[in-house]
């Protein structure tokens, strides 16, 4: 119910056609009845002398059997048209709606999140609660009206024939509940279990792969797959097993009721001597038992497409159960370009340990300054704080005197441009993706900044120019390209913070000197942060922060750190060393 | 008839036997389930026939009734415990033989395809096509078959009976069947429609989540779900409108088999009022006709199932189409000089990537590849280890060709360290001891050290026994190649095929890498893919491959001198450093 009730926000204004879609099915089931009451009525005539009977009176009845009949399929049909209106409708607003969650969250949490997964989840699941939604609702309301005719068969036509009739009935919802019940539930999540398990060492077998035959060992590997293949196969198998004999029963039971009918008509002719009485309304309940044994049947997935649906929704709520990035009541726009760090810390979720700890400082607007450090040490943390990828958990980012947090995001964004490894373009025109830095741009402009971002060769060489599509139709940029185009984008932003890390994807020396060379015009006259990673760039800026552990070690310029003979001036030397390594042969190495 | 369905569905031999095995049952319970009827029948012959002629009386009373059902209900209870066995269990066998192939066919498959295609997808779809077929294959095939043939021996016998009351009762068998069968082709087309628009909807999605840290630079949130709305509401009509007509399509044919009854009721009381057929034999029809339809209708039900059917299983026939390698298990090469003599080579979009290209790596020197990216020096890498075959041309290590020799005793030859580093979910000590599976871990340990592990692996929780996630998502791009050097280390194969983008990806740890490179190549075979000219200033040798054709070849100062294109690389590096 709770499912149900949840996946009902999803559906928005289509919120009423799932009732509809009951009703009419509930409706759709009692008509398909009525085409027997129509037998009935004609093996009543026909019961009759000769001269009683009516050949006008079962003709006209022969087609309101037919008339109900098609009546009822059409009203079925109605029923599932609303039930999947408003199935789709809730399956495209999962999908819409997490998409609006997730562009509220902040930055980080897509580090910890890969986008394959996020898409999967979302997109897997949205489709999930189909079965459910369309199909199983309006059937369950279908056969729910199963119990309400049986009663009033019993008791409009023969009582007797009628409670012989609830005897197979109680039996075979017996069954069908004992299968469908704790056992059956604990069985599905069993089966979901086994079933993810083996996708996932199938997914796991294909990417190792490689790894395992360069080293001789796929027999290895092909191991777990294959036994995650045998634990499915012998999972499932044990259970069908187990529901052999249930099954079976069903089957026998609604198929059987003839069997109790038969019998007890016998005794009821013995006793009453109303043969033409009994032997009609028995036709009738032989007729109309095969109805009830189809609507039984019907649910019998009731609970698997719940449980899956279920599990569905869960799944998207708990992605997507992660706070926005906190937008503060009142913001405050940016009035400098002055960054300071006061008493920044500030530790990942998950973690125990401080990523970065107590971290002050200031860079005066127009200012560079560079990050150092080993991996891990806190450089990235500290740059991924001013454009609130995250938040300090204690202490202060200020923009030009004014606390992050306290800034409105787009005027955060509007004032800092990033760029990180691993920048992106846009599936549209090359033109439109540098656009995206400003829109108002002016062409003369866009052209400046394509010139700055040292991509104007990139365009001479493709045949559309700007107008070039990326990602289709076969036109594919390389690595190197690619930045210089986000380059030309950060360009025309123009924003007057610019936080980077320096980490060029390792490409071709070719490439990799016109993305200094663009970097250089991109951050000219700004406020820069970098994270430095080849020292050789280091050497000019105005102040070096080296990073260990999360702390402040040093800070200085090139000269006075080097002169200072500390951490810094040791990953020099190391440094320099590293830039001197030729492949030999001969190598001679402690 | 086994070779046809072994084809057809793509079933093992066992599995076709299965399968008709499943479907003579299926009919065999479809007909059995007539027995209600018979059981009416002879009751209504007794009692029916003493209504109408009140001279006879009748002969068997209520025990006689309640002993032939409970045998008819016996028969039944046999006769669906085979066909539940003989479907639902046997499936299983065959689903799992049927992964089992996949997997056997997977590991046979040349290794740059793991590269070039998204196989962990294709692999997925597969296995998730395996799991509906499992659906298809115990509710909807077999059904379909055995109510057609229990269907046409129930005609042939009620025909017999009374042709025209037949008629009525079957007509509408063939014409929805027709009905179905005319929307098929609307029903695919429809569906890739709706598989089209779907995909466009995941594949915005994917973009959304790839590009989310451009969107919030700049401020495009809204423009970005404006977009995805169009597309959802795109993706709704379609769906929307297809499921309309398949919809229709399949109500009208399950409205066509109500139209079955109701002509029973027609015919029969025109007949019955004409006096050709008797009420018995018109009550028999109608009961007959409250049940017969009902096999049918369940394959109706499973229509989607075995209309995609044919898609599952080409998916599936396409991946066992893919080609395979393979060759000798016995190889021991005379030497290890790797000689590349005229190959030609191009993926499958028939772009050629290596023209012509022949050169030498002598066992003990080193020898680079050096070129702008896109000219042939991973593909030659590749090569050199028969990732792929040669289109022409030949490929030898030490006098055989390569294309002889079975990939994995080929592979037992090469230490192999690319970019794409693959890790599995599995401690660290084993997954470095993939190099060598019976390594000890003192062994391991030294490796590890020499690749400079040990300072990452120090800071972990349970150091080399800690496990590291799918495909060891918690540990950085460096730690990543530091690993995949460690294990190169511990095979310690003759020939290293090294792209050097490994060793430089992580900046901070960079000389203490190029220490284990040092340590990786001692006197072996070594084919470098070089991307600083610095780096290989001392090579033996180096290859200049540009638009896949060996443009330079020689001694690197030899060529510095020349001023070609591996001068004019050295110098523009110079400025970059």
């Amino acid at each position: 119910m709770n499912t149900l009730l949840k996946l009902q926000t999803y559906m928005g204004g289509r919120k009423a056609l799932l009732p509809g879609a009951l009703a009419l099915s509930a409706i759709s089931s009692l008509m398909g009845m009525l085409p027997f009451i129509f037998i009935w009525l004609i093996a009543g005539e026909l019961f009759k002398s000769q001269a009683d009977s009516s050949p006008e009176l079962i003709n006209t009845y022969a087609w309101y059997a037919m008339g109900t009949a098609i009546g009822g399929v059409c009203l079925y049909f109605l029923a599932l048209m609303l039930s999947h209106l408003a199935a789709f409708r809730a399956e495209t607003n999962m999908r819409r709606q997490a998409m609006q969650k997730i562009v509220t969250l902040p930055l980080g949490f897509f580090d910890t999140n890969t986008s394959g997964r996020i898409r999967k989840i979302i997109d897997d699941n949205a489709g999930v609660t189909h079965t459910f939604l369309a199909h199983q609702m309006p059937d369950l309301a279908g056969s729910i009206m199963m119990p309400i005719a049986s009663l009033a068969l019993i008791f409009v036509f023969d009582v007797w024939l009628g409670l012989a009739c609830l005897f197979p009935i109680i039996t075979a919802l017996v069954i069908m509940s004992s299968m469908m019940g704790k056992r059956g539930r604990h069985f599905l999540k069993r089966y979901m279990d086994a079933l993810e398990e083996m996708n996932t060492e199938a997914v796991e077998y294909v990417r190792g792969i490689p790894v395992v035959k360069v080293f001789q060992q796929t027999v290895f590997s092909f191991k777990n797959f294959y036994n995650s293949i045998t634990r499915y196969k012998e999972m499932v198998s044990e259970f069908t097993m187990m529901w052999e004999k249930p099954m079976s029963a069903y089957t026998v039971i609604i198929h059987g009721f003839v069997y109790v009918l038969v019998p007890v008509a016998v005794l009821l002719i013995g006793n009453s001597g109303n043969l033409a009485g009994v032997l009609l309304d028995l036709i009738f309940f032989i007729l109309i038992t095969p109805v009830f044994a189809q609507s039984v049947m019907k649910n019998m997935y009731m609970n698997q497409a719940l449980g899956q649906a279920t599990e569905a929704v869960n799944r998207i709520e708990t992605l997507t159960n992660v706070d926005p990035l906190p937008v503060a009541a009142d913001p405050i726009s940016v009035r400098g370009h002055e960054i300071s760090f006061f008493g920044a810390s500030f530790t990942y979720p998950g973690s125990v340990q401080k990523a970065i700890d107590d971290i002050s400082f200031t860079i005066p607007p127009g200012k560079t300054y560079a990050l150092v450090g080993a991996s891990g040490s806190g450089k990235t943390t500290i740059a991924r704080l001013v454009p609130r990828f995250w938040d300090a958990d204690t202490g202060e980012v200020t923009i030009g005197g004014r606390d992050v947090k306290e800034i409105a995001p787009k005027e955060l964004m509007a004032h800092v441009s990033f760029v990180f490894q691993n920048t992106r373009l846009f599936k549209t025109s090359l033109l439109e993706n540098i656009r995206y830095g400003n829109p108002h741009a002016a062409d003369r402009e866009i052209e400046q900044a394509v010139d700055l971002a040292q991509c104007r060769e990139i365009i001479d060489k493709l045949p559309n120019g700007l107008n070039t599509q990326i990602g289709t139709q076969g036109t594919y940029l390389s690595g190197g390209e690619q930045q210089r185009i986000a380059l030309a984008r950060a360009i025309l932003k123009d924003a007057p913070i610019v936080v980077l890390d320096e980490a060029t994807a390792f490409s071709d020396p070719e490439n990799e000197h016109l993305i200094q060379k663009a970097l250089g015009k991109l951050t000219k006259g700004k406020t820069v942060l970098t994270i430095a990673h080849r020292l050789t760039s280091v050497v000019d800026v105005d102040s070096i922060l080296v990073i260990d552990k999360g702390k402040i070690a040093e800070q200085g310029n090139h000269h006075e750190l080097i002169r200072r003979q500390g951490v810094y001036a040791g990953m020099w030397d190391e440094y320099q060393k590293s830039i001197q390594w030729t492949i030999r042969k001969d190598e001679q190495y402690a | 008839m086994l070779d046809i369905l072994q084809k057809r569905f793509a079933l093992s031999p066992e599995g076709a036997k299965a399968f008709l095995k499943g479907t003579f049952f299926t009919a065999l319970l479809n007909i059995t389930l007539m027995l209600p009827a018979v059981f009416v029948f002879l009751f209504l012959d007794e009692y029916l026939r003493q209504w109408i002629d009140p001279s006879k009386t009748a002969g068997a009373g209520m025990g006689y009734y309640i002993i032939l059902g409970l045998f008819f209900m016996s028969v039944t209870w046999i006769i669906a415990r085979l066909q539940y066995r003989s479907t639902y269990t046997t499936i299983y066998e065959e689903s799992a033989n049927r992964r089992i192939q996949l997997a056997e066919k997977l590991r046979k498959l040349p290794l740059a395809f793991f590269g070039e295609k998204d196989l962990a997808d294709l692999t997925a779809t597969i296995m998730s096509d395996n799991t509906d077929l499992e659906h298809t294959f115990s509710h909807a095939v077999p059904q379909l078959f055995a109510s057609i043939i229990s269907m046409l021996l129930i005609a042939v016998g009620l025909f017999f009976f009374n042709w025209q009351l037949s008629l009525a009762l079957f007509w509408v068998v063939p014409v929805a069947g027709v009905v179905i069968l005319l929307s098929k082709t609307a029903q695919r087309k429809g569906h890739k429609r709706i598989y089209d628009k779907r995909r466009k909807v995941s594949e915005y999605i994917q973009e959304g989540l790839e590009t989310i840290q451009e969107i919030k630079a700049y401020n495009h949130e809204k423009e970005y779900l404006n977009q995805l709305d169009q597309k959802l509401d795109n993706y709704e009509k379609s769906l929307i409108r297809e499921e309309l007509m398949a919809g229709v399509m399949v109500n009208s044919a399950q409205g066509v088999l109500k139209l079955g009854l109701a002509s029973v009721i027609i015919v029969g009381a025109r007949s019955l009022s004409a006096g050709n057929v008797d009420l018995f034999t018109y009550f028999m029809f109608l009961i007959v006709a409250s049940r017969i339809y009902d096999p049918v209708n369940e394959v109706f039900n499973n229509l989607a199932a075995l209309f995609y059917l044919d898609i599952r299983i080409n998916r599936m026939n396409e991946l066992g189409a893919l080609p395979i390698q393979s060759g000798k298990t016995e190889f021991k090469p005379e030497h290890f000089d790797i000689v590349f003599d005229q190959v030609n080579f191009s993926y499958e979009d028939g772009k050629q990537v290596m023209n012509n290209v022949s050169f030498k790596a002598r066992q003990g020197e080193i020898t680079a590849l050096v070129g702008p990216s896109g000219g042939g020096k991973s593909t030659s890498a590749k090569l050199a280890a028969r990732f792929w075959n040669v289109d022409s041309g030949k490929i030898l290590l030490g006098t055989q060709n390569i294309n002889d020799i079975e990939p994995e005793t080929l592979l037992e030859n090469y230490s192999v360290v690319f970019q794409d580093v693959v890790l599995f979910n599995t401690t660290i000590m084993d997954n470095i001891r993939i190099g060598r599976r019976n390594a000890t871990d003192d062994e391991v340990m030294h490796v590890a050290k020499l690749a400079q592990c040990d300072e990452f692996v120090g800071k972990m929780p349970n150091r080399y026994q800690t496990v590291i996630g799918e495909n060891g998502q918690t540990l950085s791009g460096g730690e990543r190649q530091r690993i995949s050097i460690a294990r190169a280390l511990l095979k310690d194969a003759p020939i290293v095929l090294l792209d050097e983008a490994t060793a430089s990806l992580d900046v901070e740890n960079e000389t203490k890498i190029q220490a284990g490179i040092s340590e990786l190549i001692k006197n072996k075979t070594v084919l470098i893919i070089a991307h600083r000219m610095r780096t290989v200033a001392n090579a033996d040798k180096i290859v200049v491959l540009e638009n896949g054709k060996v443009i330079e070849s020689g001694k690197p100062d030899a060529l510095k001198q020349q001023n070609g294109v591996f001068a004019k690389m050295v110098k523009r590096q110079m400025l970059a450093v």
